[in-house]
């Protein structure tokens, strides 16, 4: 019952809701009505009651009476505290669920009092506010419709004032939330704890003074006027040297200063003269100050005794050797909240501190520090500053032995209240290199103070190399293009010779970083660059800071790392550590080692005994999980650098973004809880601007993605990019492959002729199959998972091209086998469909136009080569999941996606399984032009034709041992 | 010993009316200092109180009320000072007033108990020096005695100060912050909203109530420290709902509330508020600390599953000690001081027998037997308040929708737990 509730409930945040206050706070309730028709609300509406609102009628706005959902506060706190900005909701219930969220802020801290309500009830109140809470409720306020306010108020055409009804909302909101169910019971309480409201008149004494001292609206202030022969800019002494008493009188006058708006300020002298004009600028409560205030001065400072003995005090005297017992007692008056003004040509404003985060040169020939050095280099102390200029060490010492709580500097008095003092004696927070370098790229320092725990933003200032190093590192924006690459047989597109020359810059300045290119835009292309660079550098430069690289990624993109390596980077040695016999005893400063995640989970020690240069995370949203065991156990591996390779947008997932970029640069974003409570969830929840800002910046110098809309990079792209994709075999797969081999070629050895071709291609037709899957093959429905190379392979495109908001093409000979990738895909939650020749017209044309619309973004189809014409231009991915070995057949396959009216580049995926025939005759494709010009027809004739033993070459297993 | 200039005035005054009675009086000093002064009943023109000495008497002291000239010549006199007014806005007596207040001859009368027959006998005596500590801690007990009130006078003060100065707005003192307003509804209907980017700021852990300026009234019962604690569980809930989206814990039974809180507090003291044994708490506490509210349910309920479901926990238990007997009863499956539980969810809880408190609660659960017999507890710390359930399985057990759509019904006041309440102890 509870549950179908608290759906209802989240339903009700698509009306308007209302805020209705109520006497206690608790009892005031949201009203929630349809604003397409406010007169009723259909379904099944249990407890609705009538309001009447102001609503927009034709001319102005007219009162109506409206039948709305009531909800109690204590039903909406938990709903409305989770209801984020992406979901959907009315205007209304997004600015009330910010309300909520700011209420709960301030009851986390602490920040309520009690209260007696007008008409005598117990309730609790928020207060008092600071000036940052305030600005806060003024931005909700802002955003808030005129409909959530919007109850009839007194006059004609009135409303409740909407930072009237935010107050009120957060007092009703902590009035309930303080209330659980056995508050009463558990303490001594009953009132202020129990939900049922009760009279509490005689406690109306007490509340008015904790608002009076916690909540005063304003403050008693004493401006101070010297006697005349001060005025001539002289700094004032202790003891007077003139003898005329007349002339060495301070008068002080006293005045009210609002703390809502300081420039309100008013003469006590007002007060006596005009009070009702004072008391309606400042509020009732201004007068107790006066007297309070008063009072405090009283007994505080001896000289002025006696200042209440007048019936209209304003002013008082002091003489100036009198000042001292006013000096000293400044900190008890700010405690009770009394302001004393000097003259600002005789007293000074008082000292701030500010953190110098500075660093000394590095050794590297700009000057700059690397990664390592900066431990080393890093120097960190307070400075002191007066009017913005650093106390000098002199001036220091004055503060330091000052035995009053003010100090004569510059020609003026600066006064040292205990806060000031505190500051002065904080210790000098330890900072490791990253948080200051993360400081010096924007981030935000909090101290906490020492003694009242309260935590708050430090000025810092960034200087020596330090400042170099991160104006470094915000330039780096991959500008720079890196010249050819002796060792590297590649041609590097302009955007790829910008993303090597940024990770070089990174890396050598010792940090790691992201690279998140959209798919096919060739990271692995780059990181072998990247490699190949730091060999041809290493053999005249000190060779200790080269060293090996090691690729993690998943298991099925094992195989095209080798062989993208071994084409693009030959002189570099390619060692797989995977596998029961795996070691890495031949591992040498110029190798390329592959593992998968699997391996580092219960590797990462043995890994962790070679010195890396370089360690790359492919695919690493597969540690986006930073508690995961694959996540810590790649941390543990160490080396000179760190690059995370990603195809997904990361900044979409702020705890993904957290995971990989704190491997890659450890300790930049700070530890994962205050991340969440800082940036995540005021990004992810309430849209938070400033923080949006602030993450960017700091993040900025580490990530690097192209997509391949970006204008500087479509230019640059062929129309299609083509990528053959070797995966290999499952266990299951390897038996089968195996036995129909060994039984086929038995056979075709023992046949001729006619029969012979014909077993040849049956051979041929289970072979495609199994590496297709096991239960195309064998004619099994399921299961699907786990069981075939290459659909795990295509799990990860379609995981991939989803993300990206990409649509794609998958390519099959066989029905059977678009009917299983249909089902398993299906399975996993994907809009996919099957387009085959079985299909009318009508049903392809229909499948057609909704994959061109988008509705479905994968579509498999199966059909004989040829076909009648059809767009599919909405495609940027084609996957051919088993092959037609004739490049003409293919290519027209793959034109369908890509035609006249297509202005994306196209990516075609080529599934080819390890070590089969499908490997061999892929090779022989690219490599043998001239075979390639003898196939005709669906291509395979030819192989009917090879003698046994080339047979048995094609067809038979090679499998990595 | 009260030592306030009001304690020490109307002692003086006392002694003043009854000149022979020094020695009784100071005797009844140490009396109240001996706890023999109990029961006080405050009253307006009485005090009351049990006198013990070698028998139980009720005293009473009666003060003649002020009367109505008399109370205006109060507020006169605070009137026609500043200081004075200063002195009662800042929540003193004003000293103005002590001739005013005290009793003098014809004021006070006696009514004790006790046959000793003198004038101002001992046990008066121990009264008198109660009024005193009550005068220490609130001077407005003096006024209070005399018919009137703090507020009383405040509010007669104020009304007179302000005809004086020519003052005319209307008091809205009782609102926090002023009256509202208002405004134009077209105006708002005009106006654009404009989005919010930003977000309330969390400091690194919850807050607590400040130390606030004056204490509460001492005839209230209302202790700062009950408020500050109240206030620490209410910040320490915000704080982790915008941390870590939990629950408000407002959807809790009164039980599950109660267990909440001696997760977290103290059980010894909470058990006694409540009248719940406090071993059971100790108990029902520690489930919530390793299992949240889940944990607590899977402590208290007991059902009976279908004919196999047990078979998971038998077999890990059997695994673990593999050659002792399985014992099997309802939803458990125990062997020596090791017990699994499984809930209606489907989880395995894992519980080890404490030889004072019976069955605890040992770890957080799991759907799988096995994984529920190895995982351990990650917090020692207290546990998160009502919900979400740390394994995510969602949480049935919360109170009907009903309750928390209408307002809280009204509350008998009762301080126990009602039997229905304490049942759920008994597990």
């Amino acid at each position: 019952m509870y549950d179908v509730l608290v759906s209802a409930i989240s339903e009700l945040w698509q009306l308007n809701l209302t805020f209705v206050s109520a006497d206690p706070a608790r009892a005031s309730h949201f009203g929630a009505w349809d604003p397409v028709s406010p007169g009723g609300l259909g379904g099944a509406a249990e407890t609705t009651s009538d309001l009447d609102l102001m609503l927009p009628a034709t001319r102005g706005t007219q009162r109506t009476t409206v039948a709305t959902q009531k909800i109690s506060i204590a039903a909406a706190i938990d709903s409305l505290a989770s209801l984020g900005r992406d979901q959907e909701a009315s205007r209304s219930a997004h600015a009330w669920a910010a309300v909520t969220r700011a209420a709960l802020s301030f009851v986390a801290a602490g920040r309520v009092l009690p209260w007696v309500s007008p008409q005598g009830w117990d309730t609790w109140r928020v207060d008092p506010l600071d000036a940052s809470d305030l600005d806060l409720l003024r931005a909700i306020v802002r955003a808030m419709p005129a409909e959530a306010h919007a109850t009839v108020h007194g006059g004609r055409g009135t409303v409740a004032d909407p930072m009237f009804a935010v107050r009120a909302a957060c007092d009703a909101i902590a009035d309930c939330f303080i209330r659980t169910p056995a508050a009463h019971r558990i303490s001594d309480l009953t009132v202020f704890a129990n939900p049922s409201p009760t009279r509490v008149p005689q406690l109306r004494p007490w509340v008015n003074d904790l608002a009076t001292a916690h909540c005063a609206t304003s403050r008693l202030v004493l401006r101070m006027h010297p006697p005349p022969d001060l005025l001539t800019g002289n700094a004032p002494t202790c003891e007077s040297t003139t003898s005329d008493p007349d002339e060495s009188l301070w008068t002080i006058r006293f005045q009210l200063q609002s703390h809502s708006d300081p420039s309100l300020i008013i003469n006590a002298d007002d007060y006596w003269r005009a009070p009702t004009e004072v008391l309606d600028r400042l509020g009732r409560q201004a007068e107790t100050v006066l007297f309070t205030g008063l009072r405090s001065v009283t007994r505080l400072v001896e000289p002025l005794a006696d200042l209440l003995g007048s019936a209209t005090p304003a002013t008082a005297t002091i003489a100036d050797s009198d000042l001292d017992a006013l000096l000293d007692r400044l900190d008890d008056l700010a405690e009770v909240d009394v302001d004393v003004r000097w003259p600002s040509e005789l007293v000074a404003p008082q000292l701030e501190r500010r953190l110098v985060v500075a660093s000394a040169d590095g050794d590297t020939t700009s000057g700059l520090p690397s990664a390592m050095d900066l431990a080393s280099l890093l120097d960190v102390n307070w400075e002191f500053l007066l009017d913005g200029i650093a106390l000098t060490a002199a001036e220091l010492a004055v503060v330091a032995e000052a035995k009053r709580s003010v100090v004569p500097l510059r020609g003026r008095w600066v006064r040292l209240d205990r806060p000031t003092l505190d500051r002065l004696r904080t210790p000098i927070p330890a900072l490791t290199p990253t948080m200051a370098l993360a400081i010096a790229l924007g981030a935000p320092l909090e101290l906490a103070d020492e003694i009242t725990g309260v935590e708050e933003a430090v000025a810092v200032r960034i200087a020596g190399s330090l400042a170099g190093l991160a104006t470094r590192l915000q330039d780096l924006a991959g500008e720079r293009e890196i010249g050819d690459i002796a060792g590297l047989h590649a041609e590097l597109r302009d955007y790829q010779r910008r993303g090597v020359a940024w990770m070089a810059d990174l890396c050598d300045l010792g940090f790691g970083g992201c690279l998140a290119d959209d798919m096919g835009l060739g990271k692995t292309i780059q990181i072998l660059a990247l490699h190949a660079r730091s060999m041809a550098s290493s053999t005249h430069d000190d060779p200790s800071k080269q060293g090996p690289t090691l690729v993690v990624c998943p298991t099925s993109l094992m195989n095209n790392w080798e062989r993208e390596a071994a084409r693009f980077v030959p002189g570099a040695p390619v060692l797989r550590f995977h596998g029961a016999h795996r070691h890495l005893s031949d591992v040498t400063s110029d190798a390329i080692v592959i593992t998968s995640y699997g391996v580092v989970r219960t590797d990462a020690e043995r890994l962790n005994s070679v010195a890396w240069g370089l360690i790359v995370a492919d695919e690493a949203q597969h540690v986006k999980n930073p508690r995961s065991r694959s996540a810590r156990a790649l941390r543990e591996i160490s080396s000179g650098s760190r690059m995370a390779l990603t195809g997904t947008p990361v900044e979409n997932k702020l705890v993904e973004l957290w995971s990989i970029l704190d491997w890659a640069v450890p300790g930049l974003l700070g530890p994962l809880e205050t991340f969440r409570r800082t940036t995540a969830l005021p990004i992810e929840r309430d849209g938070d601007a400033g923080a949006t800002r602030r993450l960017q910046q700091l993040v900025q110098p580490f990530l690097l993605r192209r997509t391949k809309q970006d204008p500087g990079i479509a230019p640059e792209l062929p129309p299609k990019i083509e990528r053959d994709l070797v995966v290999p075999l499952t266990p299951e797969q390897v038996t089968l492959y195996r036995a129909t081999v060994d039984t086929s070629l038995a056979e075709v050895a023992a046949a001729q002729g006619i029969n012979r071709r014909g077993l040849v291609l049956k051979l041929l037709t289970g072979l495609k199959q199994i590496t297709n899957h096991p239960a195309q093959y064998l004619g099994e429905s399921g299961p699907l998972a786990d069981r075939s190379g290459k659909l795990e392979a295509l799990d990860h495109l379609l995981d991939a091209a989803s993300a990206a908001g990409e649509s794609t093409l998958i390519f099959s000979q066989y029905v059977a086998m678009g009917r299983l990738l249909l089902d398993h895909h299906r399975g996993q939650g994907r809009c996919i469909e099957l387009l085959h020749g079985g299909l009318s017209v009508a049903a392809r044309q229909d499948l057609v136009d909704r994959f061109q619309a988008g509705t479905i973004d994968t579509l498999v189809l199966s059909l004989k080569a040829g076909g009648t014409g059809l767009n599919l231009t909405a495609a940027t991915n084609v996957v051919h999941y088993d092959r037609w070995w004739n490049p003409a057949v293919e290519d027209q396959a793959t034109d369908r996606a890509y035609r006249i009216g297509q202005d994306q580049t196209v990516t075609v995926h080529r599934l080819i399984t390890e070590g089969t025939v499908e490997d061999r005759i892929a090779e022989l494709l690219r490599n043998k032009r001239a075979l390639a010009d003898r196939v005709t027809g669906t291509g395979e004739g030819w192989i009917g034709e090879l003698d046994d033993a080339a047979l048995a070459d094609l067809v038979e297993l090679a499998v990595a041992s | 010993m009260s030592s306030g200039r009001w304690a020490r005035a109307w002692l003086d005054s006392i002694a003043a009316l009854y000149p022979e009675s020094q020695a009784r009086l100071s005797r009844g000093s140490t009396w109240v200092g001996d706890g023999r002064v109990t029961d006080i009943e405050l009253s307006p023109g009485q005090i009351s109180a049990q006198i013990w000495n070698t028998d139980a008497v009720r005293t009473t002291l009666h003060v003649r009320r002020l009367t109505e000239p008399q109370q205006a010549h109060l507020v006169e006199v605070v009137v026609e000072q500043t200081a004075t007014i200063a002195a009662l806005l800042g929540g003193e007596l004003p000293y103005a007033l002590d001739s005013l207040i005290l009793p003098t001859a014809g004021d006070l009368s006696v009514d004790c108990e006790c046959s000793s027959g003198t004038a101002l006998c001992t046990h008066a005596a121990a009264l008198v020096h109660a009024v005193a500590s009550l005068v220490d801690a609130d001077p407005y007990t003096l006024l209070s005695l005399r018919g009137s009130s703090r507020s009383e006078i405040t509010t007669n003060v104020q009304r007179i100060h302000h005809k004086r100065l020519g003052l005319t707005t209307v008091d809205a003192s009782h609102l926090p912050r002023g009256a509202d307003p208002g405004t134009s509804a077209a105006a708002a209907y005009r106006r654009e909203p404009q989005p919010l980017e930003r977000s309330a700021s969390l400091a690194a852990q919850p807050g607590r109530l400040r130390p606030l300026a004056s204490a509460p009234p001492a005839d209230t019962g209302i202790a700062v420290n009950d408020l500050s604690s109240l206030v620490a569980d209410a910040a320490q809930r915000a704080w982790a709902m915008l941390a870590e989206g939990t629950t408000s814990g407002l959807e809790l039974s009164t039980g599950s509330d109660v267990v909440r809180r001696a997760a977290n507090g103290d059980v010894e003291s909470i058990a006694g508020r409540t009248g719940i044994d406090a071993n059971e708490l100790a108990a029902a506490a520690a489930a919530w600390r390793a299992g949240g509210e889940p944990g607590f349910r899977a402590l208290r309920d007991r059902w009976q599953p279908p004919h196999d479901a047990l078979t998971p926990g038998i077999d890990a238990l059997t695994d673990l000690e593999p050659d002792t007997i399985v014992k099997t009863r309802e939803n458990t499956v125990t062997v020596g001081a090791i017990q699994l539980r499984l809930d209606e969810q489907g989880y395995w809880w894992r519980f080890e027998h404490d030889p004072q408190l019976g069955w605890l609660l040992a770890a957080p659960g799991s759907p799988i037997a096995a994984e529920a017999l190895s995982t351990t507890n990650p917090n020692g710390a207290p546990a998160p308040n009502g919900a979400p359930n740390p394994n995510g399985a969602p949480n049935p057990m919360r109170a009907t929708a009903a309750e928390l759509l209408d307002n809280a019904a009204p509350d008998s006041g009762a301080l126990e737990l009602p039997e229905s309440d304490q049942q759920e102890f008994k597990s």
